[in-house]
């Protein structure tokens, strides 16, 4: 802190310097001399400053030629930008661009998936045959994408997360049996209306 | 006195001190991002941030 101060007054002091040093230059050049050879002597200074500011744009321009005419390419090479959110889809999630908010690690989240899914086919076999190819069964089978993507992109920051799978299919199976039950249970209710 | 000028050395140099200070600092930005990008952390470098960088390293580059 008491650095960057004392950089701060060296360069104040600096400027302050070379300011009283240009006007005593100015005085000195200007002493002792004809009023049109003052005048005579601003014109030329005006005509040096406007020929100096176009003589910066010049440098400038000519900066920014040479520049594009020699990118850094012997040493550095083009880096090809990944799109994770497309490599995500192709492994089987459905995710928009602004749903992925890390970069993942596509390698092991190809193996967590192929996981989930198979967490996912050993409950389906489990359980009783009829009871799989029933409605529940289309309507676990036709959600579990969407599933898998929520859970995803729920806990994409944190591996543990997305690897502890068992809960969260827990939760799905039971919210899909809620579903198929109140479904029944609307089934019936209409049916005893109708009659 | 006003001074006579040399114009033609004077926009070389000024040039080629410019052109080689604004190399020197793209070779350092294009060094930290191509650092940053090669140490990307999965599961919790920002995506966006990951984007910007390499889209910025391709800029630099003239790409």
């Amino acid at each position: 802190m008491k650095r960057r101060n004392r950089k701060k007054e060296l360069r104040h002091k600096l400027k302050q310097e070379a300011y009283v040093a240009r006007a005593k230059e100015k005085r000195e050049r200007y002493e002792g001399k004809s009023e049109y050879i003052r005048d005579y002597l601003k014109e030329i200074e005006s005509i040096e400053a406007s020929y100096n500011r176009q003589l910066d744009e010049y440098v400038e321009t000519e900066v920014e030629r040479q520049l594009s005419l020699n990118p850094e390419v012997k040493q550095y090479h083009e880096i090809e930008e990944i799109d994770y959110a497309s490599e995500i889809r192709h492994l089987g999630l459905v995710v928009s661009n602004s749903d992925v908010r890390v970069v993942p690690d596509l390698v092991e989240l190809g193996y967590i998936i192929k996981g989930w899914k198979e967490d996912f086919e050993e409950f389906m076999s489990e359980i009783p045959e009829n009871y799989a190819n029933s409605d529940f069964g289309v309507m676990a089978r036709e959600g579990f994408i969407d599933e898998i993507s929520t859970h995803f992109v729920d806990n994409q920051e944190s591996p543990s997360k997305l690897r502890n799978y068992q809960p969260s299919l827990q939760n799905y199976v039971r919210e899909i049996r809620e579903r198929y039950l109140s479904q029944g249970t609307s089934t019936v209710f209409e049916y005893n209306n109708f009659f | 006195m006003l001074e006579q000028r040399d114009l033609k050395a004077e926009i070389n140099a000024k040039v080629a001190v410019r052109v080689s200070k604004q190399k020197n600092k793209n070779s350092q930005r294009l060094d930290e991002l191509k650092h940053k990008i090669d140490t990307v952390k999965p599961y919790e470098t920002p995506l966006r941030d990951y984007q910007r960088w390499v889209r910025e390293y391709n800029e630099l580059l003239g790409k």
